[in-house]
């Protein structure tokens, strides 16, 4: 009865919808009426019937589906993300989330290791004999991504929760012999019932909390992303029969990880999660009726892209890739600036983002064009870098500190894997902060010690370039230190511009933007690069330099006036001329 | 509480595995292996599973040294003595602050910091800090080789203890030095002794006969001394295949054509 009840509270729109989806994504596989529905369908039905409101429960809408246990998973996965952006979600809410998440995971691989390959093709959809599921791939992306984005969400709350708590307990006055009722002397009921405790949300949050520790733990966070990668079959040679949507998970999958992996601080890690996407014996991924490589696949849902450029673009500048991070926070920004012209990035959902990353990003690149004195960006970036940054530069120029305040605005919110104690947030003189749980200043300190050297070099380095061969007293005295303290900065200048770059050895002192930012390779094609633009070496006490030969450009010149030309000869074709 | 599992246990469990509570909490009970092969696991950097799971399991001993502390000094180590072809700045990263800044993690980064800003002559009075058996270096443990005044950190003895490798290969750190000063200079014979820790040209001259360069290919192996030689107050290093004169002989041609 409380099924037929509920079904008659909601919209006929729904109902249908939720049938429609069903059969998209279990019987029909029609991409093109799948992408209808997930973005354009599901999104009008929640503006006009749920704006602030939760869509109807799964267990309402389950006769649509026939009771459809993975489709279930999948409904409440999607509501469950337009809830949490549209409401604060508690601390309940959070672990709710956890549950939808890992039963969804569970039967996603559970589906997949039951699906064996086959082939066929339907109506201008992909068609098994044993496909059960098919998702379209920014479905797929955006599941993912909200994954993490709640994992991250998550990790911030509990530290939020302790230290909270953790004030609260360091506060309340020693003896609780005439301030309360709790039997335990803690903080407890709701409403802060306790004279100087905390107050009962959250000694309420600290309780469920310690109830649910393995609610997002990362190794369970962690494995499930591996687990799709490996469903996936993208890191075999048969990924061949592999169903597209196992496929489509894997690959989204290894960007979500990349973004795990960086947001936890191991950067290595974020950068080789990728290999699979650049593995050049992974067969092609049939995508509606086109074949993708998983790079392009990847690259066609832009917030995909514009995630694994982010992170991938951090991960290299923590680990002192300076062009590698150049040319790929280079390649994006780029392509999001003919975006932004042309307005064809507004038309994608969640572009309220895009500008808030394209700054983080160019504050990133003004860093890097500081510290990396080789170009490998377009002369409209360095020029966009220059106007937003011209301020930051110069302080760091003039000898203060600039690189924190642009690193801090820049970087990603790092987070702590760690369980805190929660047992010890309650009693006074606890820690006020949980053990370890300053990822993001570990990460921020840690970045300030890579970029301490760096005015010292800078300053070498201008006046190395002034000069074929001078005597390094001489020069020693140019950057007001005695000869002997200044011999390691000769050798310290190339070992820290001695770096890892993807791809070939050789270096060209300009690399154009898209052309590697396009092009990625798996780590295992990296090779050690210089970042140096000037050559030196010390002969007895005489340094010898070199500088590069700047490679000087015209073709975008000569392209530019052949564009502007052939514009000038069409609008004289255009004109009538009447006698 | 059930017996710890293995490495390998634990990324088999982590990777096939459906979710499950009670095999999660068996997972979390994870007690590293002999400190080498977890050592090895961590400087490998392939398994981050294992890396949170220490720092989430493992509470503060009564004596105020965690497991956490003891398996991060052995892979800082591991790592140091590899360096610079290990990723310590990775590995910083990763360990927290407070772990990083208790001994002998502090020391063995300090070390690194040092190494990375090629500060070689302050960087073994630090190293030797670390209690690890002398291996021959010169007697003179002068902090201030180059006659300044640093903040050295001041910190307990490091205590001699189980998990540290039995042999620590200070000839092939030396070595490591060594090749790593070649890419630079001719330098100094003053700057190199003070790198090198060594204490005359004899010394330097018996080390440069022990220490080669190695190029390989599946086919042949050719070994050059790293140490050419030694001329008046000028060491010369032997470089891959290039001839400093021809470099010179180069840039000067290419200064030339500039003008």
């Amino acid at each position: 009865m409380s099924d037929e009840a509920s079904s008659s509270l909601f919209p006929d729109s729904v109902r249908d919808f939720v049938f429609d989806l069903h059969d998209a994504s279990r019987r029909s596989f029609i991409p093109s009426e799948q992408a209808g529905l997930y973005q354009n369908t599901f999104r009008e039905i929640t503006a006009k019937y749920f704006p602030n409101t939760a869509w109807p429960s799964s267990s309402a809408i389950a006769s649509e589906c026939g009771n459809d246990p993975l489709f279930l998973a999948l409904y409440d996965e999607l509501t469950s993300r337009h809830l949490q952006s549209v409401k604060r979600p508690t601390v309940r809410d959070r672990v709710a989330g956890w549950r939808t998440y890992a039963r969804l995971f569970d039967l996603i691989l559970d589906e997949s290791s039951s699906s064996t390959s086959g082939g066929g093709g339907g109506e201008g959809g992909v068609t098994t004999t044993t496909t059960t599921l098919y998702l379209v791939p920014e479905w797929c992306f955006d599941l993912m991504h909200e994954f993490l984005y709640q994992f991250q969400g998550f990790c911030q709350f509990r530290t939020a929760t302790y230290v909270s708590a953790a004030r609260y307990a360091s506060a309340a006055p020693p003896s609780s012999s005439s301030s309360s009722s709790d039997p335990d002397g803690e903080g407890s009921g709701s409403g802060g019932g306790n004279v100087g405790g905390p107050p009962g949300h959250v000694v309420d949050a600290v309780d469920v909390l310690s109830q649910n520790t393995d609610a997002w733990a990362v190794e369970s966070v962690s494995s499930y992303l591996r687990r799709l990668v490996v469903a996936g079959g993208a890191s075999s040679s048969s990924s061949s029969s592999t169903p597209a949507v196992y496929r489509f998970l894997a690959y989204f999958g290894s960007v979500t990880l990349s973004r795990l992996e960086c947001l936890l601080g191991d950067y290595r890690a974020s950068v080789s999660a990728l290999d699979v996407l650049y593995d050049p014996t992974a067969s092609a991924v049939a995508v509606g009726e086109e074949t993708r490589t998983p790079e392009e696949l990847v690259n066609g849902v832009f917030p995909a892209r514009l995630s694994l450029a982010y992170h991938v673009g951090v991960s290299y500048l923590m680990l002192r890739r300076y062009r590698d991070s150049a040319s790929v926070l280079g390649g994006i920004c780029l392509f999001m600036q003919r975006g932004f012209k042309t307005g064809q990035l507004r038309k994608i959902p969640g572009s309220e983002q895009f500008n808030k990353l394209f700054d983080r990003m160019i504050a990133l690149l003004a860093i890097l064009s500081h510290v990396c004195p080789m170009s490998v960006i377009d002369d409209s970036i360095a020029s966009i870098v220059r106007e937003k940054h011209a301020n930051n530069l110069s302080k760091i120029e003039a000898g203060e500190e600039g690189y924190e305040d642009l690193f801090v605005f820049a970087c990603p919110k790092f987070v702590n894997p760690a369980v805190p104690d929660y047992g010890r947030a309650l009693r006074p003189g606890c820690p006020p902060v949980p053990y370890g749980h300053d990822a993001y200043k570990l990460q921020v300190q840690h970045f300030m010690t890579e970029m301490a050297p760096h005015a010292t070099l800078r300053k070498m380095r201008s006046y190395m370039s002034l000069y074929t061969s001078i005597e390094v007293e001489k020069l020693a005295s140019f950057n007001d230190m005695k000869a002997e303290e200044f011999v390691p900065w000769l050798a310290c200048f190339k070992h820290r511009m001695r770096q890892l770059e993807r791809g070939a050895a050789v270096v060209a002192p300009v690399v154009p933007a898209e052309a590697v930012a396009s092009g990625g390779t798996s780590t295992a094609a990296d090779r050690v690069g210089t970042a140096l633009d000037i050559h030196y070496y010390v002969s007895g006490n005489v340094v010898h330099v070199d500088e590069a030969e700047k490679t000087r450009r015209f073709e975008t010149f000569f392209m530019k006036q052949i564009e502007n030309n052939n514009d000038i000869l069409r609008q004289l074709e255009n004109i009538k001329i009447e006698m | 509480m059930s017996a710890p599992l293995s490495h390998a246990e634990v990324q088999t469990l982590l990777s096939e595995s459906a979710y499950d509570p009670v095999r999660l909490s068996q997972a979390r009970v994870l007690r590293p292996s002999p400190g080498l092969a977890v050592a090895s696991t961590l400087v490998a950097s392939e398994s981050p599973d294992v890396r949170y799971s220490f720092d989430a399991i493992l509470p503060p001993t009564s004596g105020g040294t965690t497991r956490v502390v003891e398996v991060t000094a052995l892979v800082l180590l591991l790592a140091l003595l590899r360096y610079p072809d290990t990723d310590l700045a990775a590995l910083c990263c990763l360990a927290p602050e407070r772990v990083q800044s208790t001994e002998p993690c502090a020391t063995l980064v300090r070390c690194w910091e040092l190494l990375d800003s090629c500060d070689y002559a302050l960087f073994w009075p630090e190293f030797r800090k670390l209690g690890i058996p002398e291996y021959g270096a010169s007697s003179s443990d002068d902090g201030g080789r180059n006659g300044r005044r640093r903040r050295v950190r001041r910190s307990t003895p490091a205590q001699r203890r189980g998990q540290r490798p039995d042999r620590v290969e200070a000839s092939s750190a030396r070595a490591r030095r060594g090749r790593w000063r070649g890419r630079t200079a001719r330098p100094p014979l003053g700057a190199v002794l003070a790198a090198l820790d060594l204490s005359d040209v004899g010394s330097l001259v018996e080390f440069g006969s022990r220490t080669a360069l190695v190029d390989g290919t599946t086919t042949t192996t050719t070994m050059t001394m790293i140490v050419e030689g030694v001329e008046g107050n000028v060491v010369t290093f032997a470089a891959r295949g290039v001839s400093y004169d021809d470099v010179a002989t180069m840039m000067s041609k290419s200064a030339a054509r500039g003008q």
